[in-house]
């Protein structure tokens, strides 16, 4: 258990000390995502899923709010930039920003 | 391919030659039919039909209504049209007619026939023009001019890849020049081969009965005028299809289609080469029972006219169930000189349906030919006029079977005095079985039903009864299971035996018994009128699916304040992160992205709430716009920054 703890504070030390900044921000947003999405299942698990479509549009716009995140994530953390590497991060983030736009128009047109 | 069809035609001959024959004749009812049609033939504006309505009168020898009107309405037609068929139809009317007064102004017309047949070119000279031309010539007692100029144009004009029709109007203008049209003779030949073959039982030329007939009369009249006597080119197979094919079409109505049908079933039968003769039951299927054993079959010709000889009548096999039955007997005649009978008493025949093949030898010497007189099969019923029921029980027992049945006696035609009495916990047998009428031999039947009535509505149902292993019936019923049947109408039922054959001349419909039935349920559906079921039935409205029940007001609060709390999470995030917002460049594209954006989520916002698709997809283009331009601005200059 303690090597358990041990491994974490480790980890954790290391996420604060070598991350930078700009994707701490990132992983805020992810986080702030997830927990969206899990009260959103914990209610459709414990209320019932009445107007299936609103559930529908809500937690699948958490997962793909989520995935676009971890896309630009993906793209603005210097160590892929040999990957990416005629993508700016500001290049990333408008196609981000575009995403969004055209997944929350379905969204709301879904959500009834 | 004319090598193939002479194959299937020699064939075909070989193993038809025993089994053709003409099972129908020109009946009084088919004369009396043709000549309703001829005479509407007589009412017709139009030449041809008042010709062929003339024509066929005459040859059913029948008077002609009104004919001084038609001779009139001859001489008004012809006055209208010159053609030289209208001229040939009504020269032709007019000669059958014979008595009409006055006189048909058609001299234009001759001249013209006799230009025709002097002109050099005949390329557009039709054989049928060419025909007529030369009977309107016959019909005024005239001549062609030059027989052998006329019959050099025919021999020039005789194609062998001529048009059937035109073949037959060449054959028929032959005839009419006499034995100098023998060169046309081996067309006969190439011409009959051309017929269509249906069912090995008609023959048939292309376009039908008219044609046909057309063909075949004049083959008959050609073969007089140029006298083939042995060579006739008509097989005496062929003749007896054809008669088939004639008869077949005997409901024909149209009046051109009756004369066509007449003048050939007349020259069928009134000719040197040969004579169809038709078998005929006298009644349909011989009607043979019990009482009346007498098998009667009539010999005419197609028209129905006595034979010129008297016949010596004889079965060659008769056949019930593939098992040979008699053979070798005579019918007798009788004093109507067309009708044979047989004497079907002799062994102890059963019913069912016998297959007879019989012979028909003339008794005098005849000198034209019988055709169709051996080997014509015939299909004989003999059924019963009545049949027996015995040993009928009807009763009802319980249904645990621990009781045996208490079962009464019946006599066929009798009813039981008191009523039957039956609930659902019971079933209700009837046991019978059927015998001929010397109740000699069990009889099987199509049908034997058990019918219920119910007394008070109406309403029946009815039961098979089963044959059983000892060929008696049985009708076991439980009334528990059935009570759908009945449509759990308690009540006061009549129960009948019926019993229905093809071989049962009389169906027995036999009311022997009443019963009260009782049933567990309610009378509930039972009193439903039967017109009920006519009438429209109940409207079906759609129903959306119904809402399930929404959680209390302070659930779904909970969870809406626990879905924006990581939003309060994410700030308290960035906050400790240290998010440097001091850092925001307030210039005009920074400003303007952010408001953008925002308003395209405000858009959304009110997407959902009340704006439809299109509005929106207006608004967003105007919008996402002014957000591409801003924000091409803002991040180009910040990536400038960073780059410094």
């Amino acid at each position: 258990m303690a090597k358990i703890l041990g491994i974490v504070s480790k980890f954790y030390d290391n996420y604060t000390k070598t991350t930078l900044k700009k994707l701490k921000i990132i992983d805020a947003y992810l986080l702030y995502i997830m927990l969206t999405g899990i009260v959103q299942f914990a209610y459709c698990c414990l209320v019932g899923t009445f107007p299936f479509n609103s559930f529908l549009s809500g937690f699948i716009s958490s997962v793909s709010c989520f995935v676009l995140g971890v896309c630009l994530r993906l793209q603005a953390n210097p160590q892929n930039k040999a990957q990416f590497s005629d993508i700016s991060p500001e290049r990333g983030f408008a196609d981000f920003i575009f995403a969004h736009i055209v997944l929350h128009l379905t969204i709301v047109n879904f959500i009834g | 391919m004319k090598i193939v069809f002479l194959f299937f035609v020699v064939t075909s001959c070989l193993c038809l030659s025993s089994s053709l024959s003409v099972d129908t004749y020109l009946t009084p009812r088919d004369k009396d039919q043709l000549k309703s049609v001829l005479l509407t033939g007589l009412e017709s504006e139009n030449l041809s039909d008042v010709f062929y309505a003339v024509s066929g009168l005459q040859q059913l020898d029948q008077q002609i209504p009104g004919v001084q009107a038609i001779c009139n309405k001859l001489v008004k037609l012809v006055g209208k049209s010159k053609s030289l068929d209208s001229v040939y139809f009504s020269t032709s009317a007019w000669n059958v007619i014979a008595t009409c007064s006055g006189k048909l102004v058609v001299d234009e017309s001759v001249q013209d026939v006799y230009t025709m047949l002097e002109k050099k070119d005949i390329r557009d000279v039709h054989m049928s023009d060419l025909y007529f031309g030369v009977s309107i010539l016959s019909n005024l007692n005239l001549k062609p001019k030059d027989i052998t100029k006329l019959i050099n144009i025919i021999k020039r004009k005789m194609k062998p890849d001529d048009t059937i029709t035109d073949f037959g109007y060449s054959i028929h203008l032959l005839a009419s020049l006499g034995p100098e049209g023998r060169f046309a003779f081996n067309r006969l030949s190439d011409a009959i081969m051309q017929v269509d073959q249906v069912d090995r039982k008609f023959l048939q030329f292309e376009g039908g009965l008219s044609v046909t007939a057309l063909v075949l009369t004049g083959v008959y009249k050609f073969c007089d005028a140029v006298q083939c006597n042995t060579s006739f080119p008509i097989q005496n197979d062929q003749a007896l299809m054809f008669s088939n094919y004639l008869l077949s079409r005997k409901s024909v109505q149209t009046p051109k289609g009756a004369y066509f049908l007449l003048s050939a079933l007349k020259t069928l039968s009134n000719n040197k080469y040969h004579l169809p003769i038709a078998a005929t039951l006298v009644k349909p299927m011989g009607d043979l029972d019990d009482t009346q054993k007498i098998l009667s079959v009539r010999f005419t010709n197609l028209l129905g006219e006595p034979l010129p000889t008297s016949l010596s009548v004889g079965v060659e096999s008769a056949m019930l169930n593939n098992k040979v039955v008699m053979s070798k007997n005579k019918f007798k005649s009788t004093t109507d000189k067309t009708v044979y009978e047989l004497d079907f008493n002799e062994p102890d025949l059963s019913i069912g349906i016998y297959s007879i093949v019989i012979s028909a030898t003339p008794l005098e010497k005849v000198k034209i030919p019988l055709l169709g007189n051996t080997a014509i099969p015939l299909e004989v019923k003999v059924s019963a006029s009545a049949v027996n029921i015995v040993d009928f029980k009807v009763g009802t027992t319980d249904n645990d079977q621990q009781t045996g049945p208490s079962l009464q006696t019946l006599k066929y035609g009798e009813k039981l005095p008191t009523q039957l009495k039956a609930d659902h916990m019971q079933r209700i047998i009837v046991r019978f079985a059927i015998k001929d009428y010397q109740a000699k031999k069990h009889v099987l039947v199509h049908q034997a039903f058990v019918r219920f009535t119910n007394i008070k509505t109406g309403s029946q149902s009815v039961f098979v009864a089963e044959l059983d292993s000892q060929n008696s019936y049985k009708l076991d019923m439980d009334l528990g299971v059935k009570s759908a049947s009945f449509k759990h109408a308690s009540g006061l039922y009549s129960i009948d035996l019926i019993i229905g054959d093809s071989l049962l001349k009389n169906p027995i419909v036999w009311h022997f018994s009443d019963i009260k039935l009782k049933f567990s349920e309610v009378e509930s559906d039972a009193s439903e009128p039967f017109a009920d079921f006519y009438k429209p039935k109940k409207l079906i409205s759609h129903t959306f699916r119904e809402p399930e029940p929404r959680p209390p007001h302070i659930v779904s609060l909970l969870f809406t304040v626990l879905s924006l709390a990581p939003l309060l999470v994410l700030f308290v995030l960035w906050a400790r992160l240290g998010v440097n917002i001091k850092n925001f460049p307030f210039n005009l594209s920074a400003i303007g992205f952010h408001l953008a954006l925002a308003s395209i989520f405000i858009l959304f916002g009110m997407f959902w709430v009340y704006l439809d698709m299109f509005i929106t997809l207006k608004y967003l283009f105007l919008l996402g716009i002014s957000t591409f331009l801003f924000g091409n601005r803002l991040l180009s200059h910040i990536a400038r920054r960073r780059n410094k």
